[in-house]
């Protein structure tokens, strides 16, 4: 019943939290938005020698064998600094890799990862932003020990910086939804892979991605052909949670800024938080970052006990989407004007977070799959 | 962190079985918790008295006080099994308000714990938590009643509202009174347990929208009540009221009240399942199941909230904003929730209980009647947002939480 933090994650919030934010202050992620990498080479070596990156990765692959609950943690003071790091597509293609890849894979890559030597992203999502399996039309065909990728990907994050990507293709019809989808591991700079970057609000480095006759070793199908999709949904179902956690982080950093302005601000003589209707924005602000915070942790506890957590990983999403998105607009309006200047930090919370908010499915989408659940007789 | 509500393990198992098969074999299936409040009986109240009497024997009516004050000297887990079970079990919840004993254990002194908390935990006694004024309602701290020295005794003069309880009276009436007219406010009162069945102390119910059995108006003229019955010195009675508003306000999660699985968010759901419409069900329409989802997540991040608050309280931790939060996100998600009783039912959400069409015995008709209450009871919903935003220290130094039970009860003299 002890939803607080323990000792041991309690010194791993401290400690992930003093790291980001002596590590990476505000002018850095106002850089790296214009920076052609978009992320800071040192800052992503220091975030591995600290152990951060390989926390969650098994301990026979140079990981430290953490579980999702306590990653959250680390994206949660990713997301309070706004740390402009691949770190989350990474460890969304890492930890599907330690989930599904074969031994080989696995030794390949994994402890590649946690010392900071492979930048990886993931692509699923083509012209139709939802992620259903019905949607992936780019095709991977056998040809000889090869598989030859055809087709294009939307909203892939980080992929400008990435050494190698998971995509989901399509490699038989699918008459059941879910069928005949494979997942491969693709080297970025493979022959036929081409990317474009899109211009997002969020600032952060999302691209088009387009496989023209990509070949790839059979060796880097995942799990086995036509049976990638459940391995897919298991990806997506982490990476939200991860990613709330990311949301929540910042939304909670938006509303200390906003708490901390409303006492130094004097309006009409007084501090602007002596007035109760500023209070009162204060106080919705800080519901909705707790309660997206504990649906996050609840949602990342039945993943790590391995209980279903489908419907948890929904109403997190759904939820964040919604109240934090409201955090943002609150800590906006008690800033007054001065937060819609570019100069002003606020807006680099603002952004990123929407950003976060539109990965993994909207609230509606995650509504239906509550519903579902709930409803179901 | 663990999000498990009672520890998996056998032994807990075997304890709720225990519990269960209890209430199984002792309960009296005529004598259970009504769905409308009007229909509490004055056979009911016996019985229940005695029952009380019972679980308390058992340690399973005040399950996480000290066993030597009355209590079960169980732990949180224990206590939201118990919980768990006597909701589903319909039984009467305790006559005695929950308030009054946490104010005890803090400020009381040995003499007045034996005195007063044994047989308010053993449930021999009862009390009624005495606080609202006819002239303020969320400013608690412009009490005007007054207690006058007289030698060792008090004498006391004034009247209260919306003074909740069963039966026609209870033993004891507790709550503050103004000892001192010219001290500075929060420094000018004292905390009483007035014995109620003397000459001077008048009661009477409230004709309430919500149910005329539960409320009730008092007057007190010319009281008498001895020195032992102060909580507290004669100037501390806001600290000591302190105490049980930091419960009230949520402090110890609802005392694992909402620990249980939620009726009324679990009759939505069935509602939108099994209701036809055009040969489908209700909730698989977008709206409708929206409405019933909403309810949903609003119920399951109440449960969150208070879960939490309910852990720090027992854990021993000292609360910051959580039970405050938590007592302004029940309100705020109460109002909505009403609301969503009248999308998915329509006006079958006001079917009364005695027609055999209204859904759930009519649960949802009291609800809407009860909902008028929800952005006011225990200090209002505008409030409760500044207190919140205090405990942030969104206008000046973070206010600090007032001892409970758990936590600071030594450093409280």
């Amino acid at each position: 019943m002890d939803v607080l933090l323990n000792e041991e994650e309690e010194m791993l919030r401290k400690a992930t939290r003093e790291f980001f934010e002596s590590e990476c202050p505000p002018k850095l992620v106002r850089a790296m938005e214009t920076d052609d990498l978009g992320y800071p080479p040192d800052l992503w070596r220091k975030t591995a020698e600290m152990g951060f990156i390989g926390l969650a990765l098994p301990k026979q692959y140079g990981g430290e064998g953490a579980s999702l609950l306590t990653l959250g943690l680390l994206l949660e003071a990713v997301g309070r600094a706004v740390a402009p790091l691949p770190l989350h597509s990474t460890l969304v293609a890492a930890l599907t890799i330690a989930d599904a890849g074969d031994r080989q894979q696995c030794q390949r890559i994994l402890p590649q990862v946690s010392s900071g030597n492979l930048i990886m992203t993931w692509a699923v999502t083509e012209r139709d932003p939802r992620l259903n399996p019905e949607d992936v039309a780019t095709t991977a065909k056998a040809e000889g020990d090869h598989y030859v990728i055809s087709g294009s990907k939307l909203f892939v994050e980080n992929f400008n910086a990435s050494d190698q990507c998971l995509v989901a293709c399509r490699t038989a019809p699918g008459s059941v939804v879910g069928e005949g989808i494979s997942l491969f591991i693709v080297d970025t700079k493979s022959p036929g892979v081409s990317h474009v970057l899109l211009p997002t609000l969020g600032g952060e480095k999302q691209s088009r991605v387009v496989f023209d006759r990509v070949k790839v070793p059979k060796a880097n199908l995942v799990g086995g052909l036509n049976k990638g999709w459940p391995i897919v949904e298991r990806m997506l179902e982490r990476a939200t949670a991860l990613i709330c956690a990311q949301i929540v982080g910042a939304s909670r950093k938006a509303m200390e800024m906003a708490i901390d302005f409303s006492k130094k601000r004097i309006v009409f003589g007084r501090p602007l938080g002596s007035f109760q209707a500023n209070q009162h924005l204060c106080a919705d602000m800080v519901i909705w970052v707790d309660g997206t915070e504990m649906l996050t942790f609840e949602a990342l506890w039945r993943l790590s006990e391995g209980l279903p957590a489908t419907k948890e990983v929904s109403t997190a999403k759904a939820v964040c989407n919604e109240r934090c998105q409201m955090v943002l607009r609150n800590a906006n309006h008690i800033h007054g004007g001065i937060a819609q200047i570019k100069e002003f930090d606020l807006n680099l919370w603002f952004r990123r977070a929407s950003a976060w908010m539109m990965r993994f499915g909207t609230t509606f989408e995650h509504r239906k799959i509550i519903a579902k659940a709930v409803l179901a007789a | 962190m663990d999000f498990n509500m009672t520890p998996p393990t056998t032994e807990m198992e075997q304890f709720r079985q225990e519990v269960r098969t209890w209430l199984e074999e002792n309960i009296d299936e005529r004598m259970k918790e009504p769905v409308d409040e009007d229909d509490f009986t004055g056979e009911m109240y016996s019985y229940w008295r005695e029952k009380h009497q019972q679980l308390a024997k058992k340690g399973w009516l005040n399950p996480t006080y000290p066993k030597e004050y009355g209590g079960g000297g169980l732990t949180g887990a224990h206590e939201a099994v118990i919980v768990q079970e006597l909701r589903e079990a319909r039984a009467c919840s305790n006559m005695s308000d929950r308030r009054t004993p946490e104010s005890i254990m803090v400020w009381g002194s040995e003499e007045q714990k034996q005195k007063f908390l044994v047989p308010i935990l053993t449930a021999k006694v009862t009390t009624w938590q005495k606080l609202t004024e006819p002239h303020s309602g969320s400013d608690l701290a412009s009490y005007e009643s007054k207690a006058v020295r007289d030698g060792d005794d008090w004498i006391l003069n004034g009247s209260n509202v919306f003074i909740s309880g069963r039966g026609a009276r209870p033993d004891y009436l507790c709550g503050p009174m103004q000892t001192d007219r010219d001290a500075p406010r929060h420094r000018n009162l004292g905390y009483f347990l007035i014995p109620a069945d003397q000459p001077g102390v008048e009661i009477r119910p409230m004709n309430l929208v919500v149910g005329n059995t539960h409320s009730h108006t008092i007057f007190l003229t010319n009281v008498r009540v001895p020195g032992n019955h102060l909580i507290g010195g004669d100037h501390q009675g806001w600290q000591v009221l302190s105490t049980q508003l930091e419960q009230e306000h949520g402090g110890d999660g609802g005392g694992g009240g909402s620990l249980a699985p939620n009726r009324s968010v679990e009759s939505l759901i069935t509602y939108a399942r099994e209701t036809k419409v055009n040969g489908r069900s209700l909730g698989s329409y977008p709206l409708a199941g929206q409405s019933t989802t909403e309810a949903y997540i609003d119920g399951h991040v109440d449960k969150l909230f208070s879960q939490r608050a309910y852990w720090i309280h027992q854990s021993g931790s000292e609360p910051a904003h959580e039970g405050a939060l938590s007592h302004l996100f029940d309100k705020l998600y109460g109002i909505r929730h009403e609301a969503r009783f009248r999308e998915v039912m329509g006006p079958y959400s006001l079917l009364g209980t005695t027609d055999p069409l209204a859904p759930h015995g009519g649960l949802q008709e009291i609800r809407m009647r009860n909902a008028l209450a929800i952005s006011h009871r225990a200090g209002s919903l505008n409030i409760a947002k500044v207190v919140l935003a205090r405990r942030m220290g969104v206008s000046r130094t973070k206010e600090r939480a007032a001892p409970m039970r758990t936590k600071g009860a030594k450093s409280a003299h």
